[in-house]
């Protein structure tokens, strides 16, 4: 046997993929309003089932899609990363981008465009995320360095940080401060298919681009120089990771919000199923992203709160723990 | 017939030149080893012949063709380039460890075929790793390691191997377990540049040695010649004690003042 704990690749594809759908049929049947999918069957001109469609697809489809989508960012950008730097505590917001997006619509809410125009916010951010990677590029060097890349990714994120707190200081009304504070944490309410038309095509392209970068992931485990002697381009794979990674999570901070954990901890779940290859944990992490945002996000909605929590509060609140866990669980395998 | 000649070359790191006028042909199967003191230029030579580094003038030509004007992917087939430190990353299995020397073969998003499988087995079984095969590369010994790490280069098949300090970290048997494998490749017909650091190795076992010094060839000639020339003590500022065992040199550094 390979691994203890090693599943066959089409196995592993397979039963996540599974997970992933009924994660995403979860996600289409809970929510305040009693709409289940049984209620689509019944096709009628009722006045309830006509609201009934219309709470389907105008308000849960939507969700779910983007769940579906921004999940499957979050944990296929964040393997990607990881593998880049080769470094599994990368996350995607080590480079920059989440908090130069999220920037870009903080900005937004603070010129009062986002009132006027809601869509001004998502474009916000993605102008934020646009910005961010001619930054890095900028700052970094078309031929940059893996270690030069993330140092410029980590100056960017700080400066965006402390914009982003600025805003909120000079923030001119209490009310203007709680939705900036509010969004900031992340959240997949109220979205529609507009945002699904804003965000997807962006994570579409992001994430093509990143799954072409696998066999140059594989190569770097041995090292930079010993992947460039195997014919791989480190310059180029650092770009396409990067770039990739701006679109994909680039898009989803601007329609979500920020929504941490998922990058991190989803990649890592995954690498021993996979013998700890860095180019077959690519799909099974934006499945395994996909399924655990959508299902946090189907249990925001059914947690009984006054207001409904917030995706990025929970995704932390079950993320971090889980994470400990799993770092105790290391210490005592290797120590 | 593979050749790799170097004409000139000049490399530059910080304002420090690193090579100069470094003129060299390897043009025949055989262990050729790059000697020096630190400092000299031996990683810095072997990188450039690789084509990892690029040098400000002179150049180098693999079988007549500028090495500069092949594809990455080209390059990496005909030459394998095995690096001084020994990195993993992840703990990746000991077959998947090797297979990775196939990745500059593969057609785009194929995994390996029956040639690649097949060049695979003679790398686990040239480097003696096929009991090992399912063993994760971070269960290993330091001397399981290298070999691991070298079986990777061999899976490549290339036409010229350049290994940097390929037997630096390992004990006296694994040593001269894997000169002895580099031996068997070398009488198979490859072409071989490794830099070493243990002159009695480098003389036993190399067909030629090329001596460097602050970036320039103080000699390149056959083993015996170079052992016995005098600038090898000037250049590492030692004297060698020659006691013979088993009719091979051996060189043990001495310097006055210098130990009790």
């Amino acid at each position: 046997m390979t691994s203890r704990r090693e599943l066959p690749y089409a196995w592993l594809i397979a039963g996540l993929s599974l997970v992933t759908l009924l994660a995403f049929l979860i996600s289409l049947s809970v929510g305040p309003a009693p709409v289940g999918l049984g209620t689509l069957l019944t096709v009628g001109g009722t006045p309830a089932e006509a609201t009934a469609a219309i709470i389907f697809y105008e308000i849960r489809l939507p969700r779910a899609i983007l769940g579906l989508a921004i999940g499957a960012a979050l944990g296929l950008s964040g393997a990607a990363l990881q593998g880049l730097l080769r470094n599994p505590l990368a996350e995607p917001g080590i480079v920059g981008i989440s908090g130069c997006a999220a920037l870009g619509a903080v900005a937004v809410f603070y010129s009062g465009l986002a009132i006027t125009w809601p869509l001004a916010l998502p474009f916000g951010g993605l102008v934020g995320a646009f910005v961010a990677v001619l930054l890095l590029y900028g700052l970094a060097g078309r031929e940059a360095s893996v270690t030069t890349l993330i140092l410029a990714g980590i100056a960017l994120s700080a400066l965006a940080g402390a914009l982003t707190a600025l805003a909120l200081s000079l923030s001119p009304n209490p009310f203007a401060l709680a939705e900036i504070v509010f969004w900031l944490l992340g959240s997949l309410a109220d979205r529609s298919m507009v945002h699904v038309a804003l965000a997807v095509p962006f994570v579409v392209v992001g994430g093509a681009l990143l799954l072409t970068s696998g066999r140059g992931l594989d190569g770097l485990s041995l090292g930079e120089e010993a992947a460039q002697s195997l014919g791989i381009s480190t310059a180029r794979l650092g770009l396409i990771v990067v770039v990739g990674t701006a679109l994909a999570v680039g898009a989803s901070v601007a329609v979500s919000g920020a929504i941490g954990f998922v990058g991190l901890v989803v990649p890592h779940l995954i690498r021993p199923l996979v013998g700890y290859r860095p180019g077959k944990l690519l799909v099974p992490s934006a499945l395994g992203g996909a399924a655990l945002l959508l299902l946090a996000d189907s249990l925001v909605r059914v947690i009984g709160t006054g207001q409904e929590l917030k995706l990025g509060v929970v995704t932390a609140l079950i993320g971090a723990p889980f994470f400990l866990a799993l770092i105790v669980s290391y210490r005592r395998r290797v120590v | 017939m593979t050749s790799l000649s170097a004409r000139d070359l000049r490399l530059v790191l910080g304002n420090r030149a690193v090579l100069d006028g470094i003129t060299l042909a390897v043009d025949q199967p055989g262990l050729v080893g790059i000697v020096g003191p630190n400092g000299a230029g031996k990683t810095s030579l072997l990188r450039t012949l690789t084509g990892l580094a690029k040098p400000v003038s002179g150049r180098v030509e693999l079988d007549g063709v500028p090495i500069a004007s092949l594809s990455p992917r080209d390059r990496a087939r005909r030459i394998g380039y095995l690096p001084q430190t020994a990195n993993l990353h992840w703990p990746l299995t000991v077959g998947r460890l090797v297979a990775l020397g196939r990745l500059p073969h593969l057609a785009p998003w194929a995994g390996p075929g029956a040639g690649d499988r097949d060049a695979i087995d003679r790398a686990l079984k040239a480097a003696d790793l096929s009991a090992l095969v399912d063993r994760s590369a971070n269960s290993l010994s330091g001397g399981e390691l290298a070999r691991a790490l070298l079986a990777r280069v061999i899976a490549g098949e290339p036409d010229l191997i350049l290994a940097d300090e390929p037997v630096a970290s390992l004990d006296p048997l694994h040593q001269l377990r894997v000169m002895d494998l580099f031996r068997t490749l070398a009488e198979a017909g490859r072409t071989i540049v490794i830099v070493l650091h243990d002159l009695t190795l480098a003389v036993r076992f190399c067909d030629r040695l090329v001596l460097l010094d602050k970036g320039r060839i103080v000699a390149d000639d056959a083993a015996e010649s170079v052992a016995q020339n005098p600038a090898l003590e000037t250049t590492y500022g030692v004297q060698f004690a020659r006691p013979v065992w088993a009719d091979a040199d051996l060189l043990v550094p001495w310097r006055p003042g210098l130990g009790p």
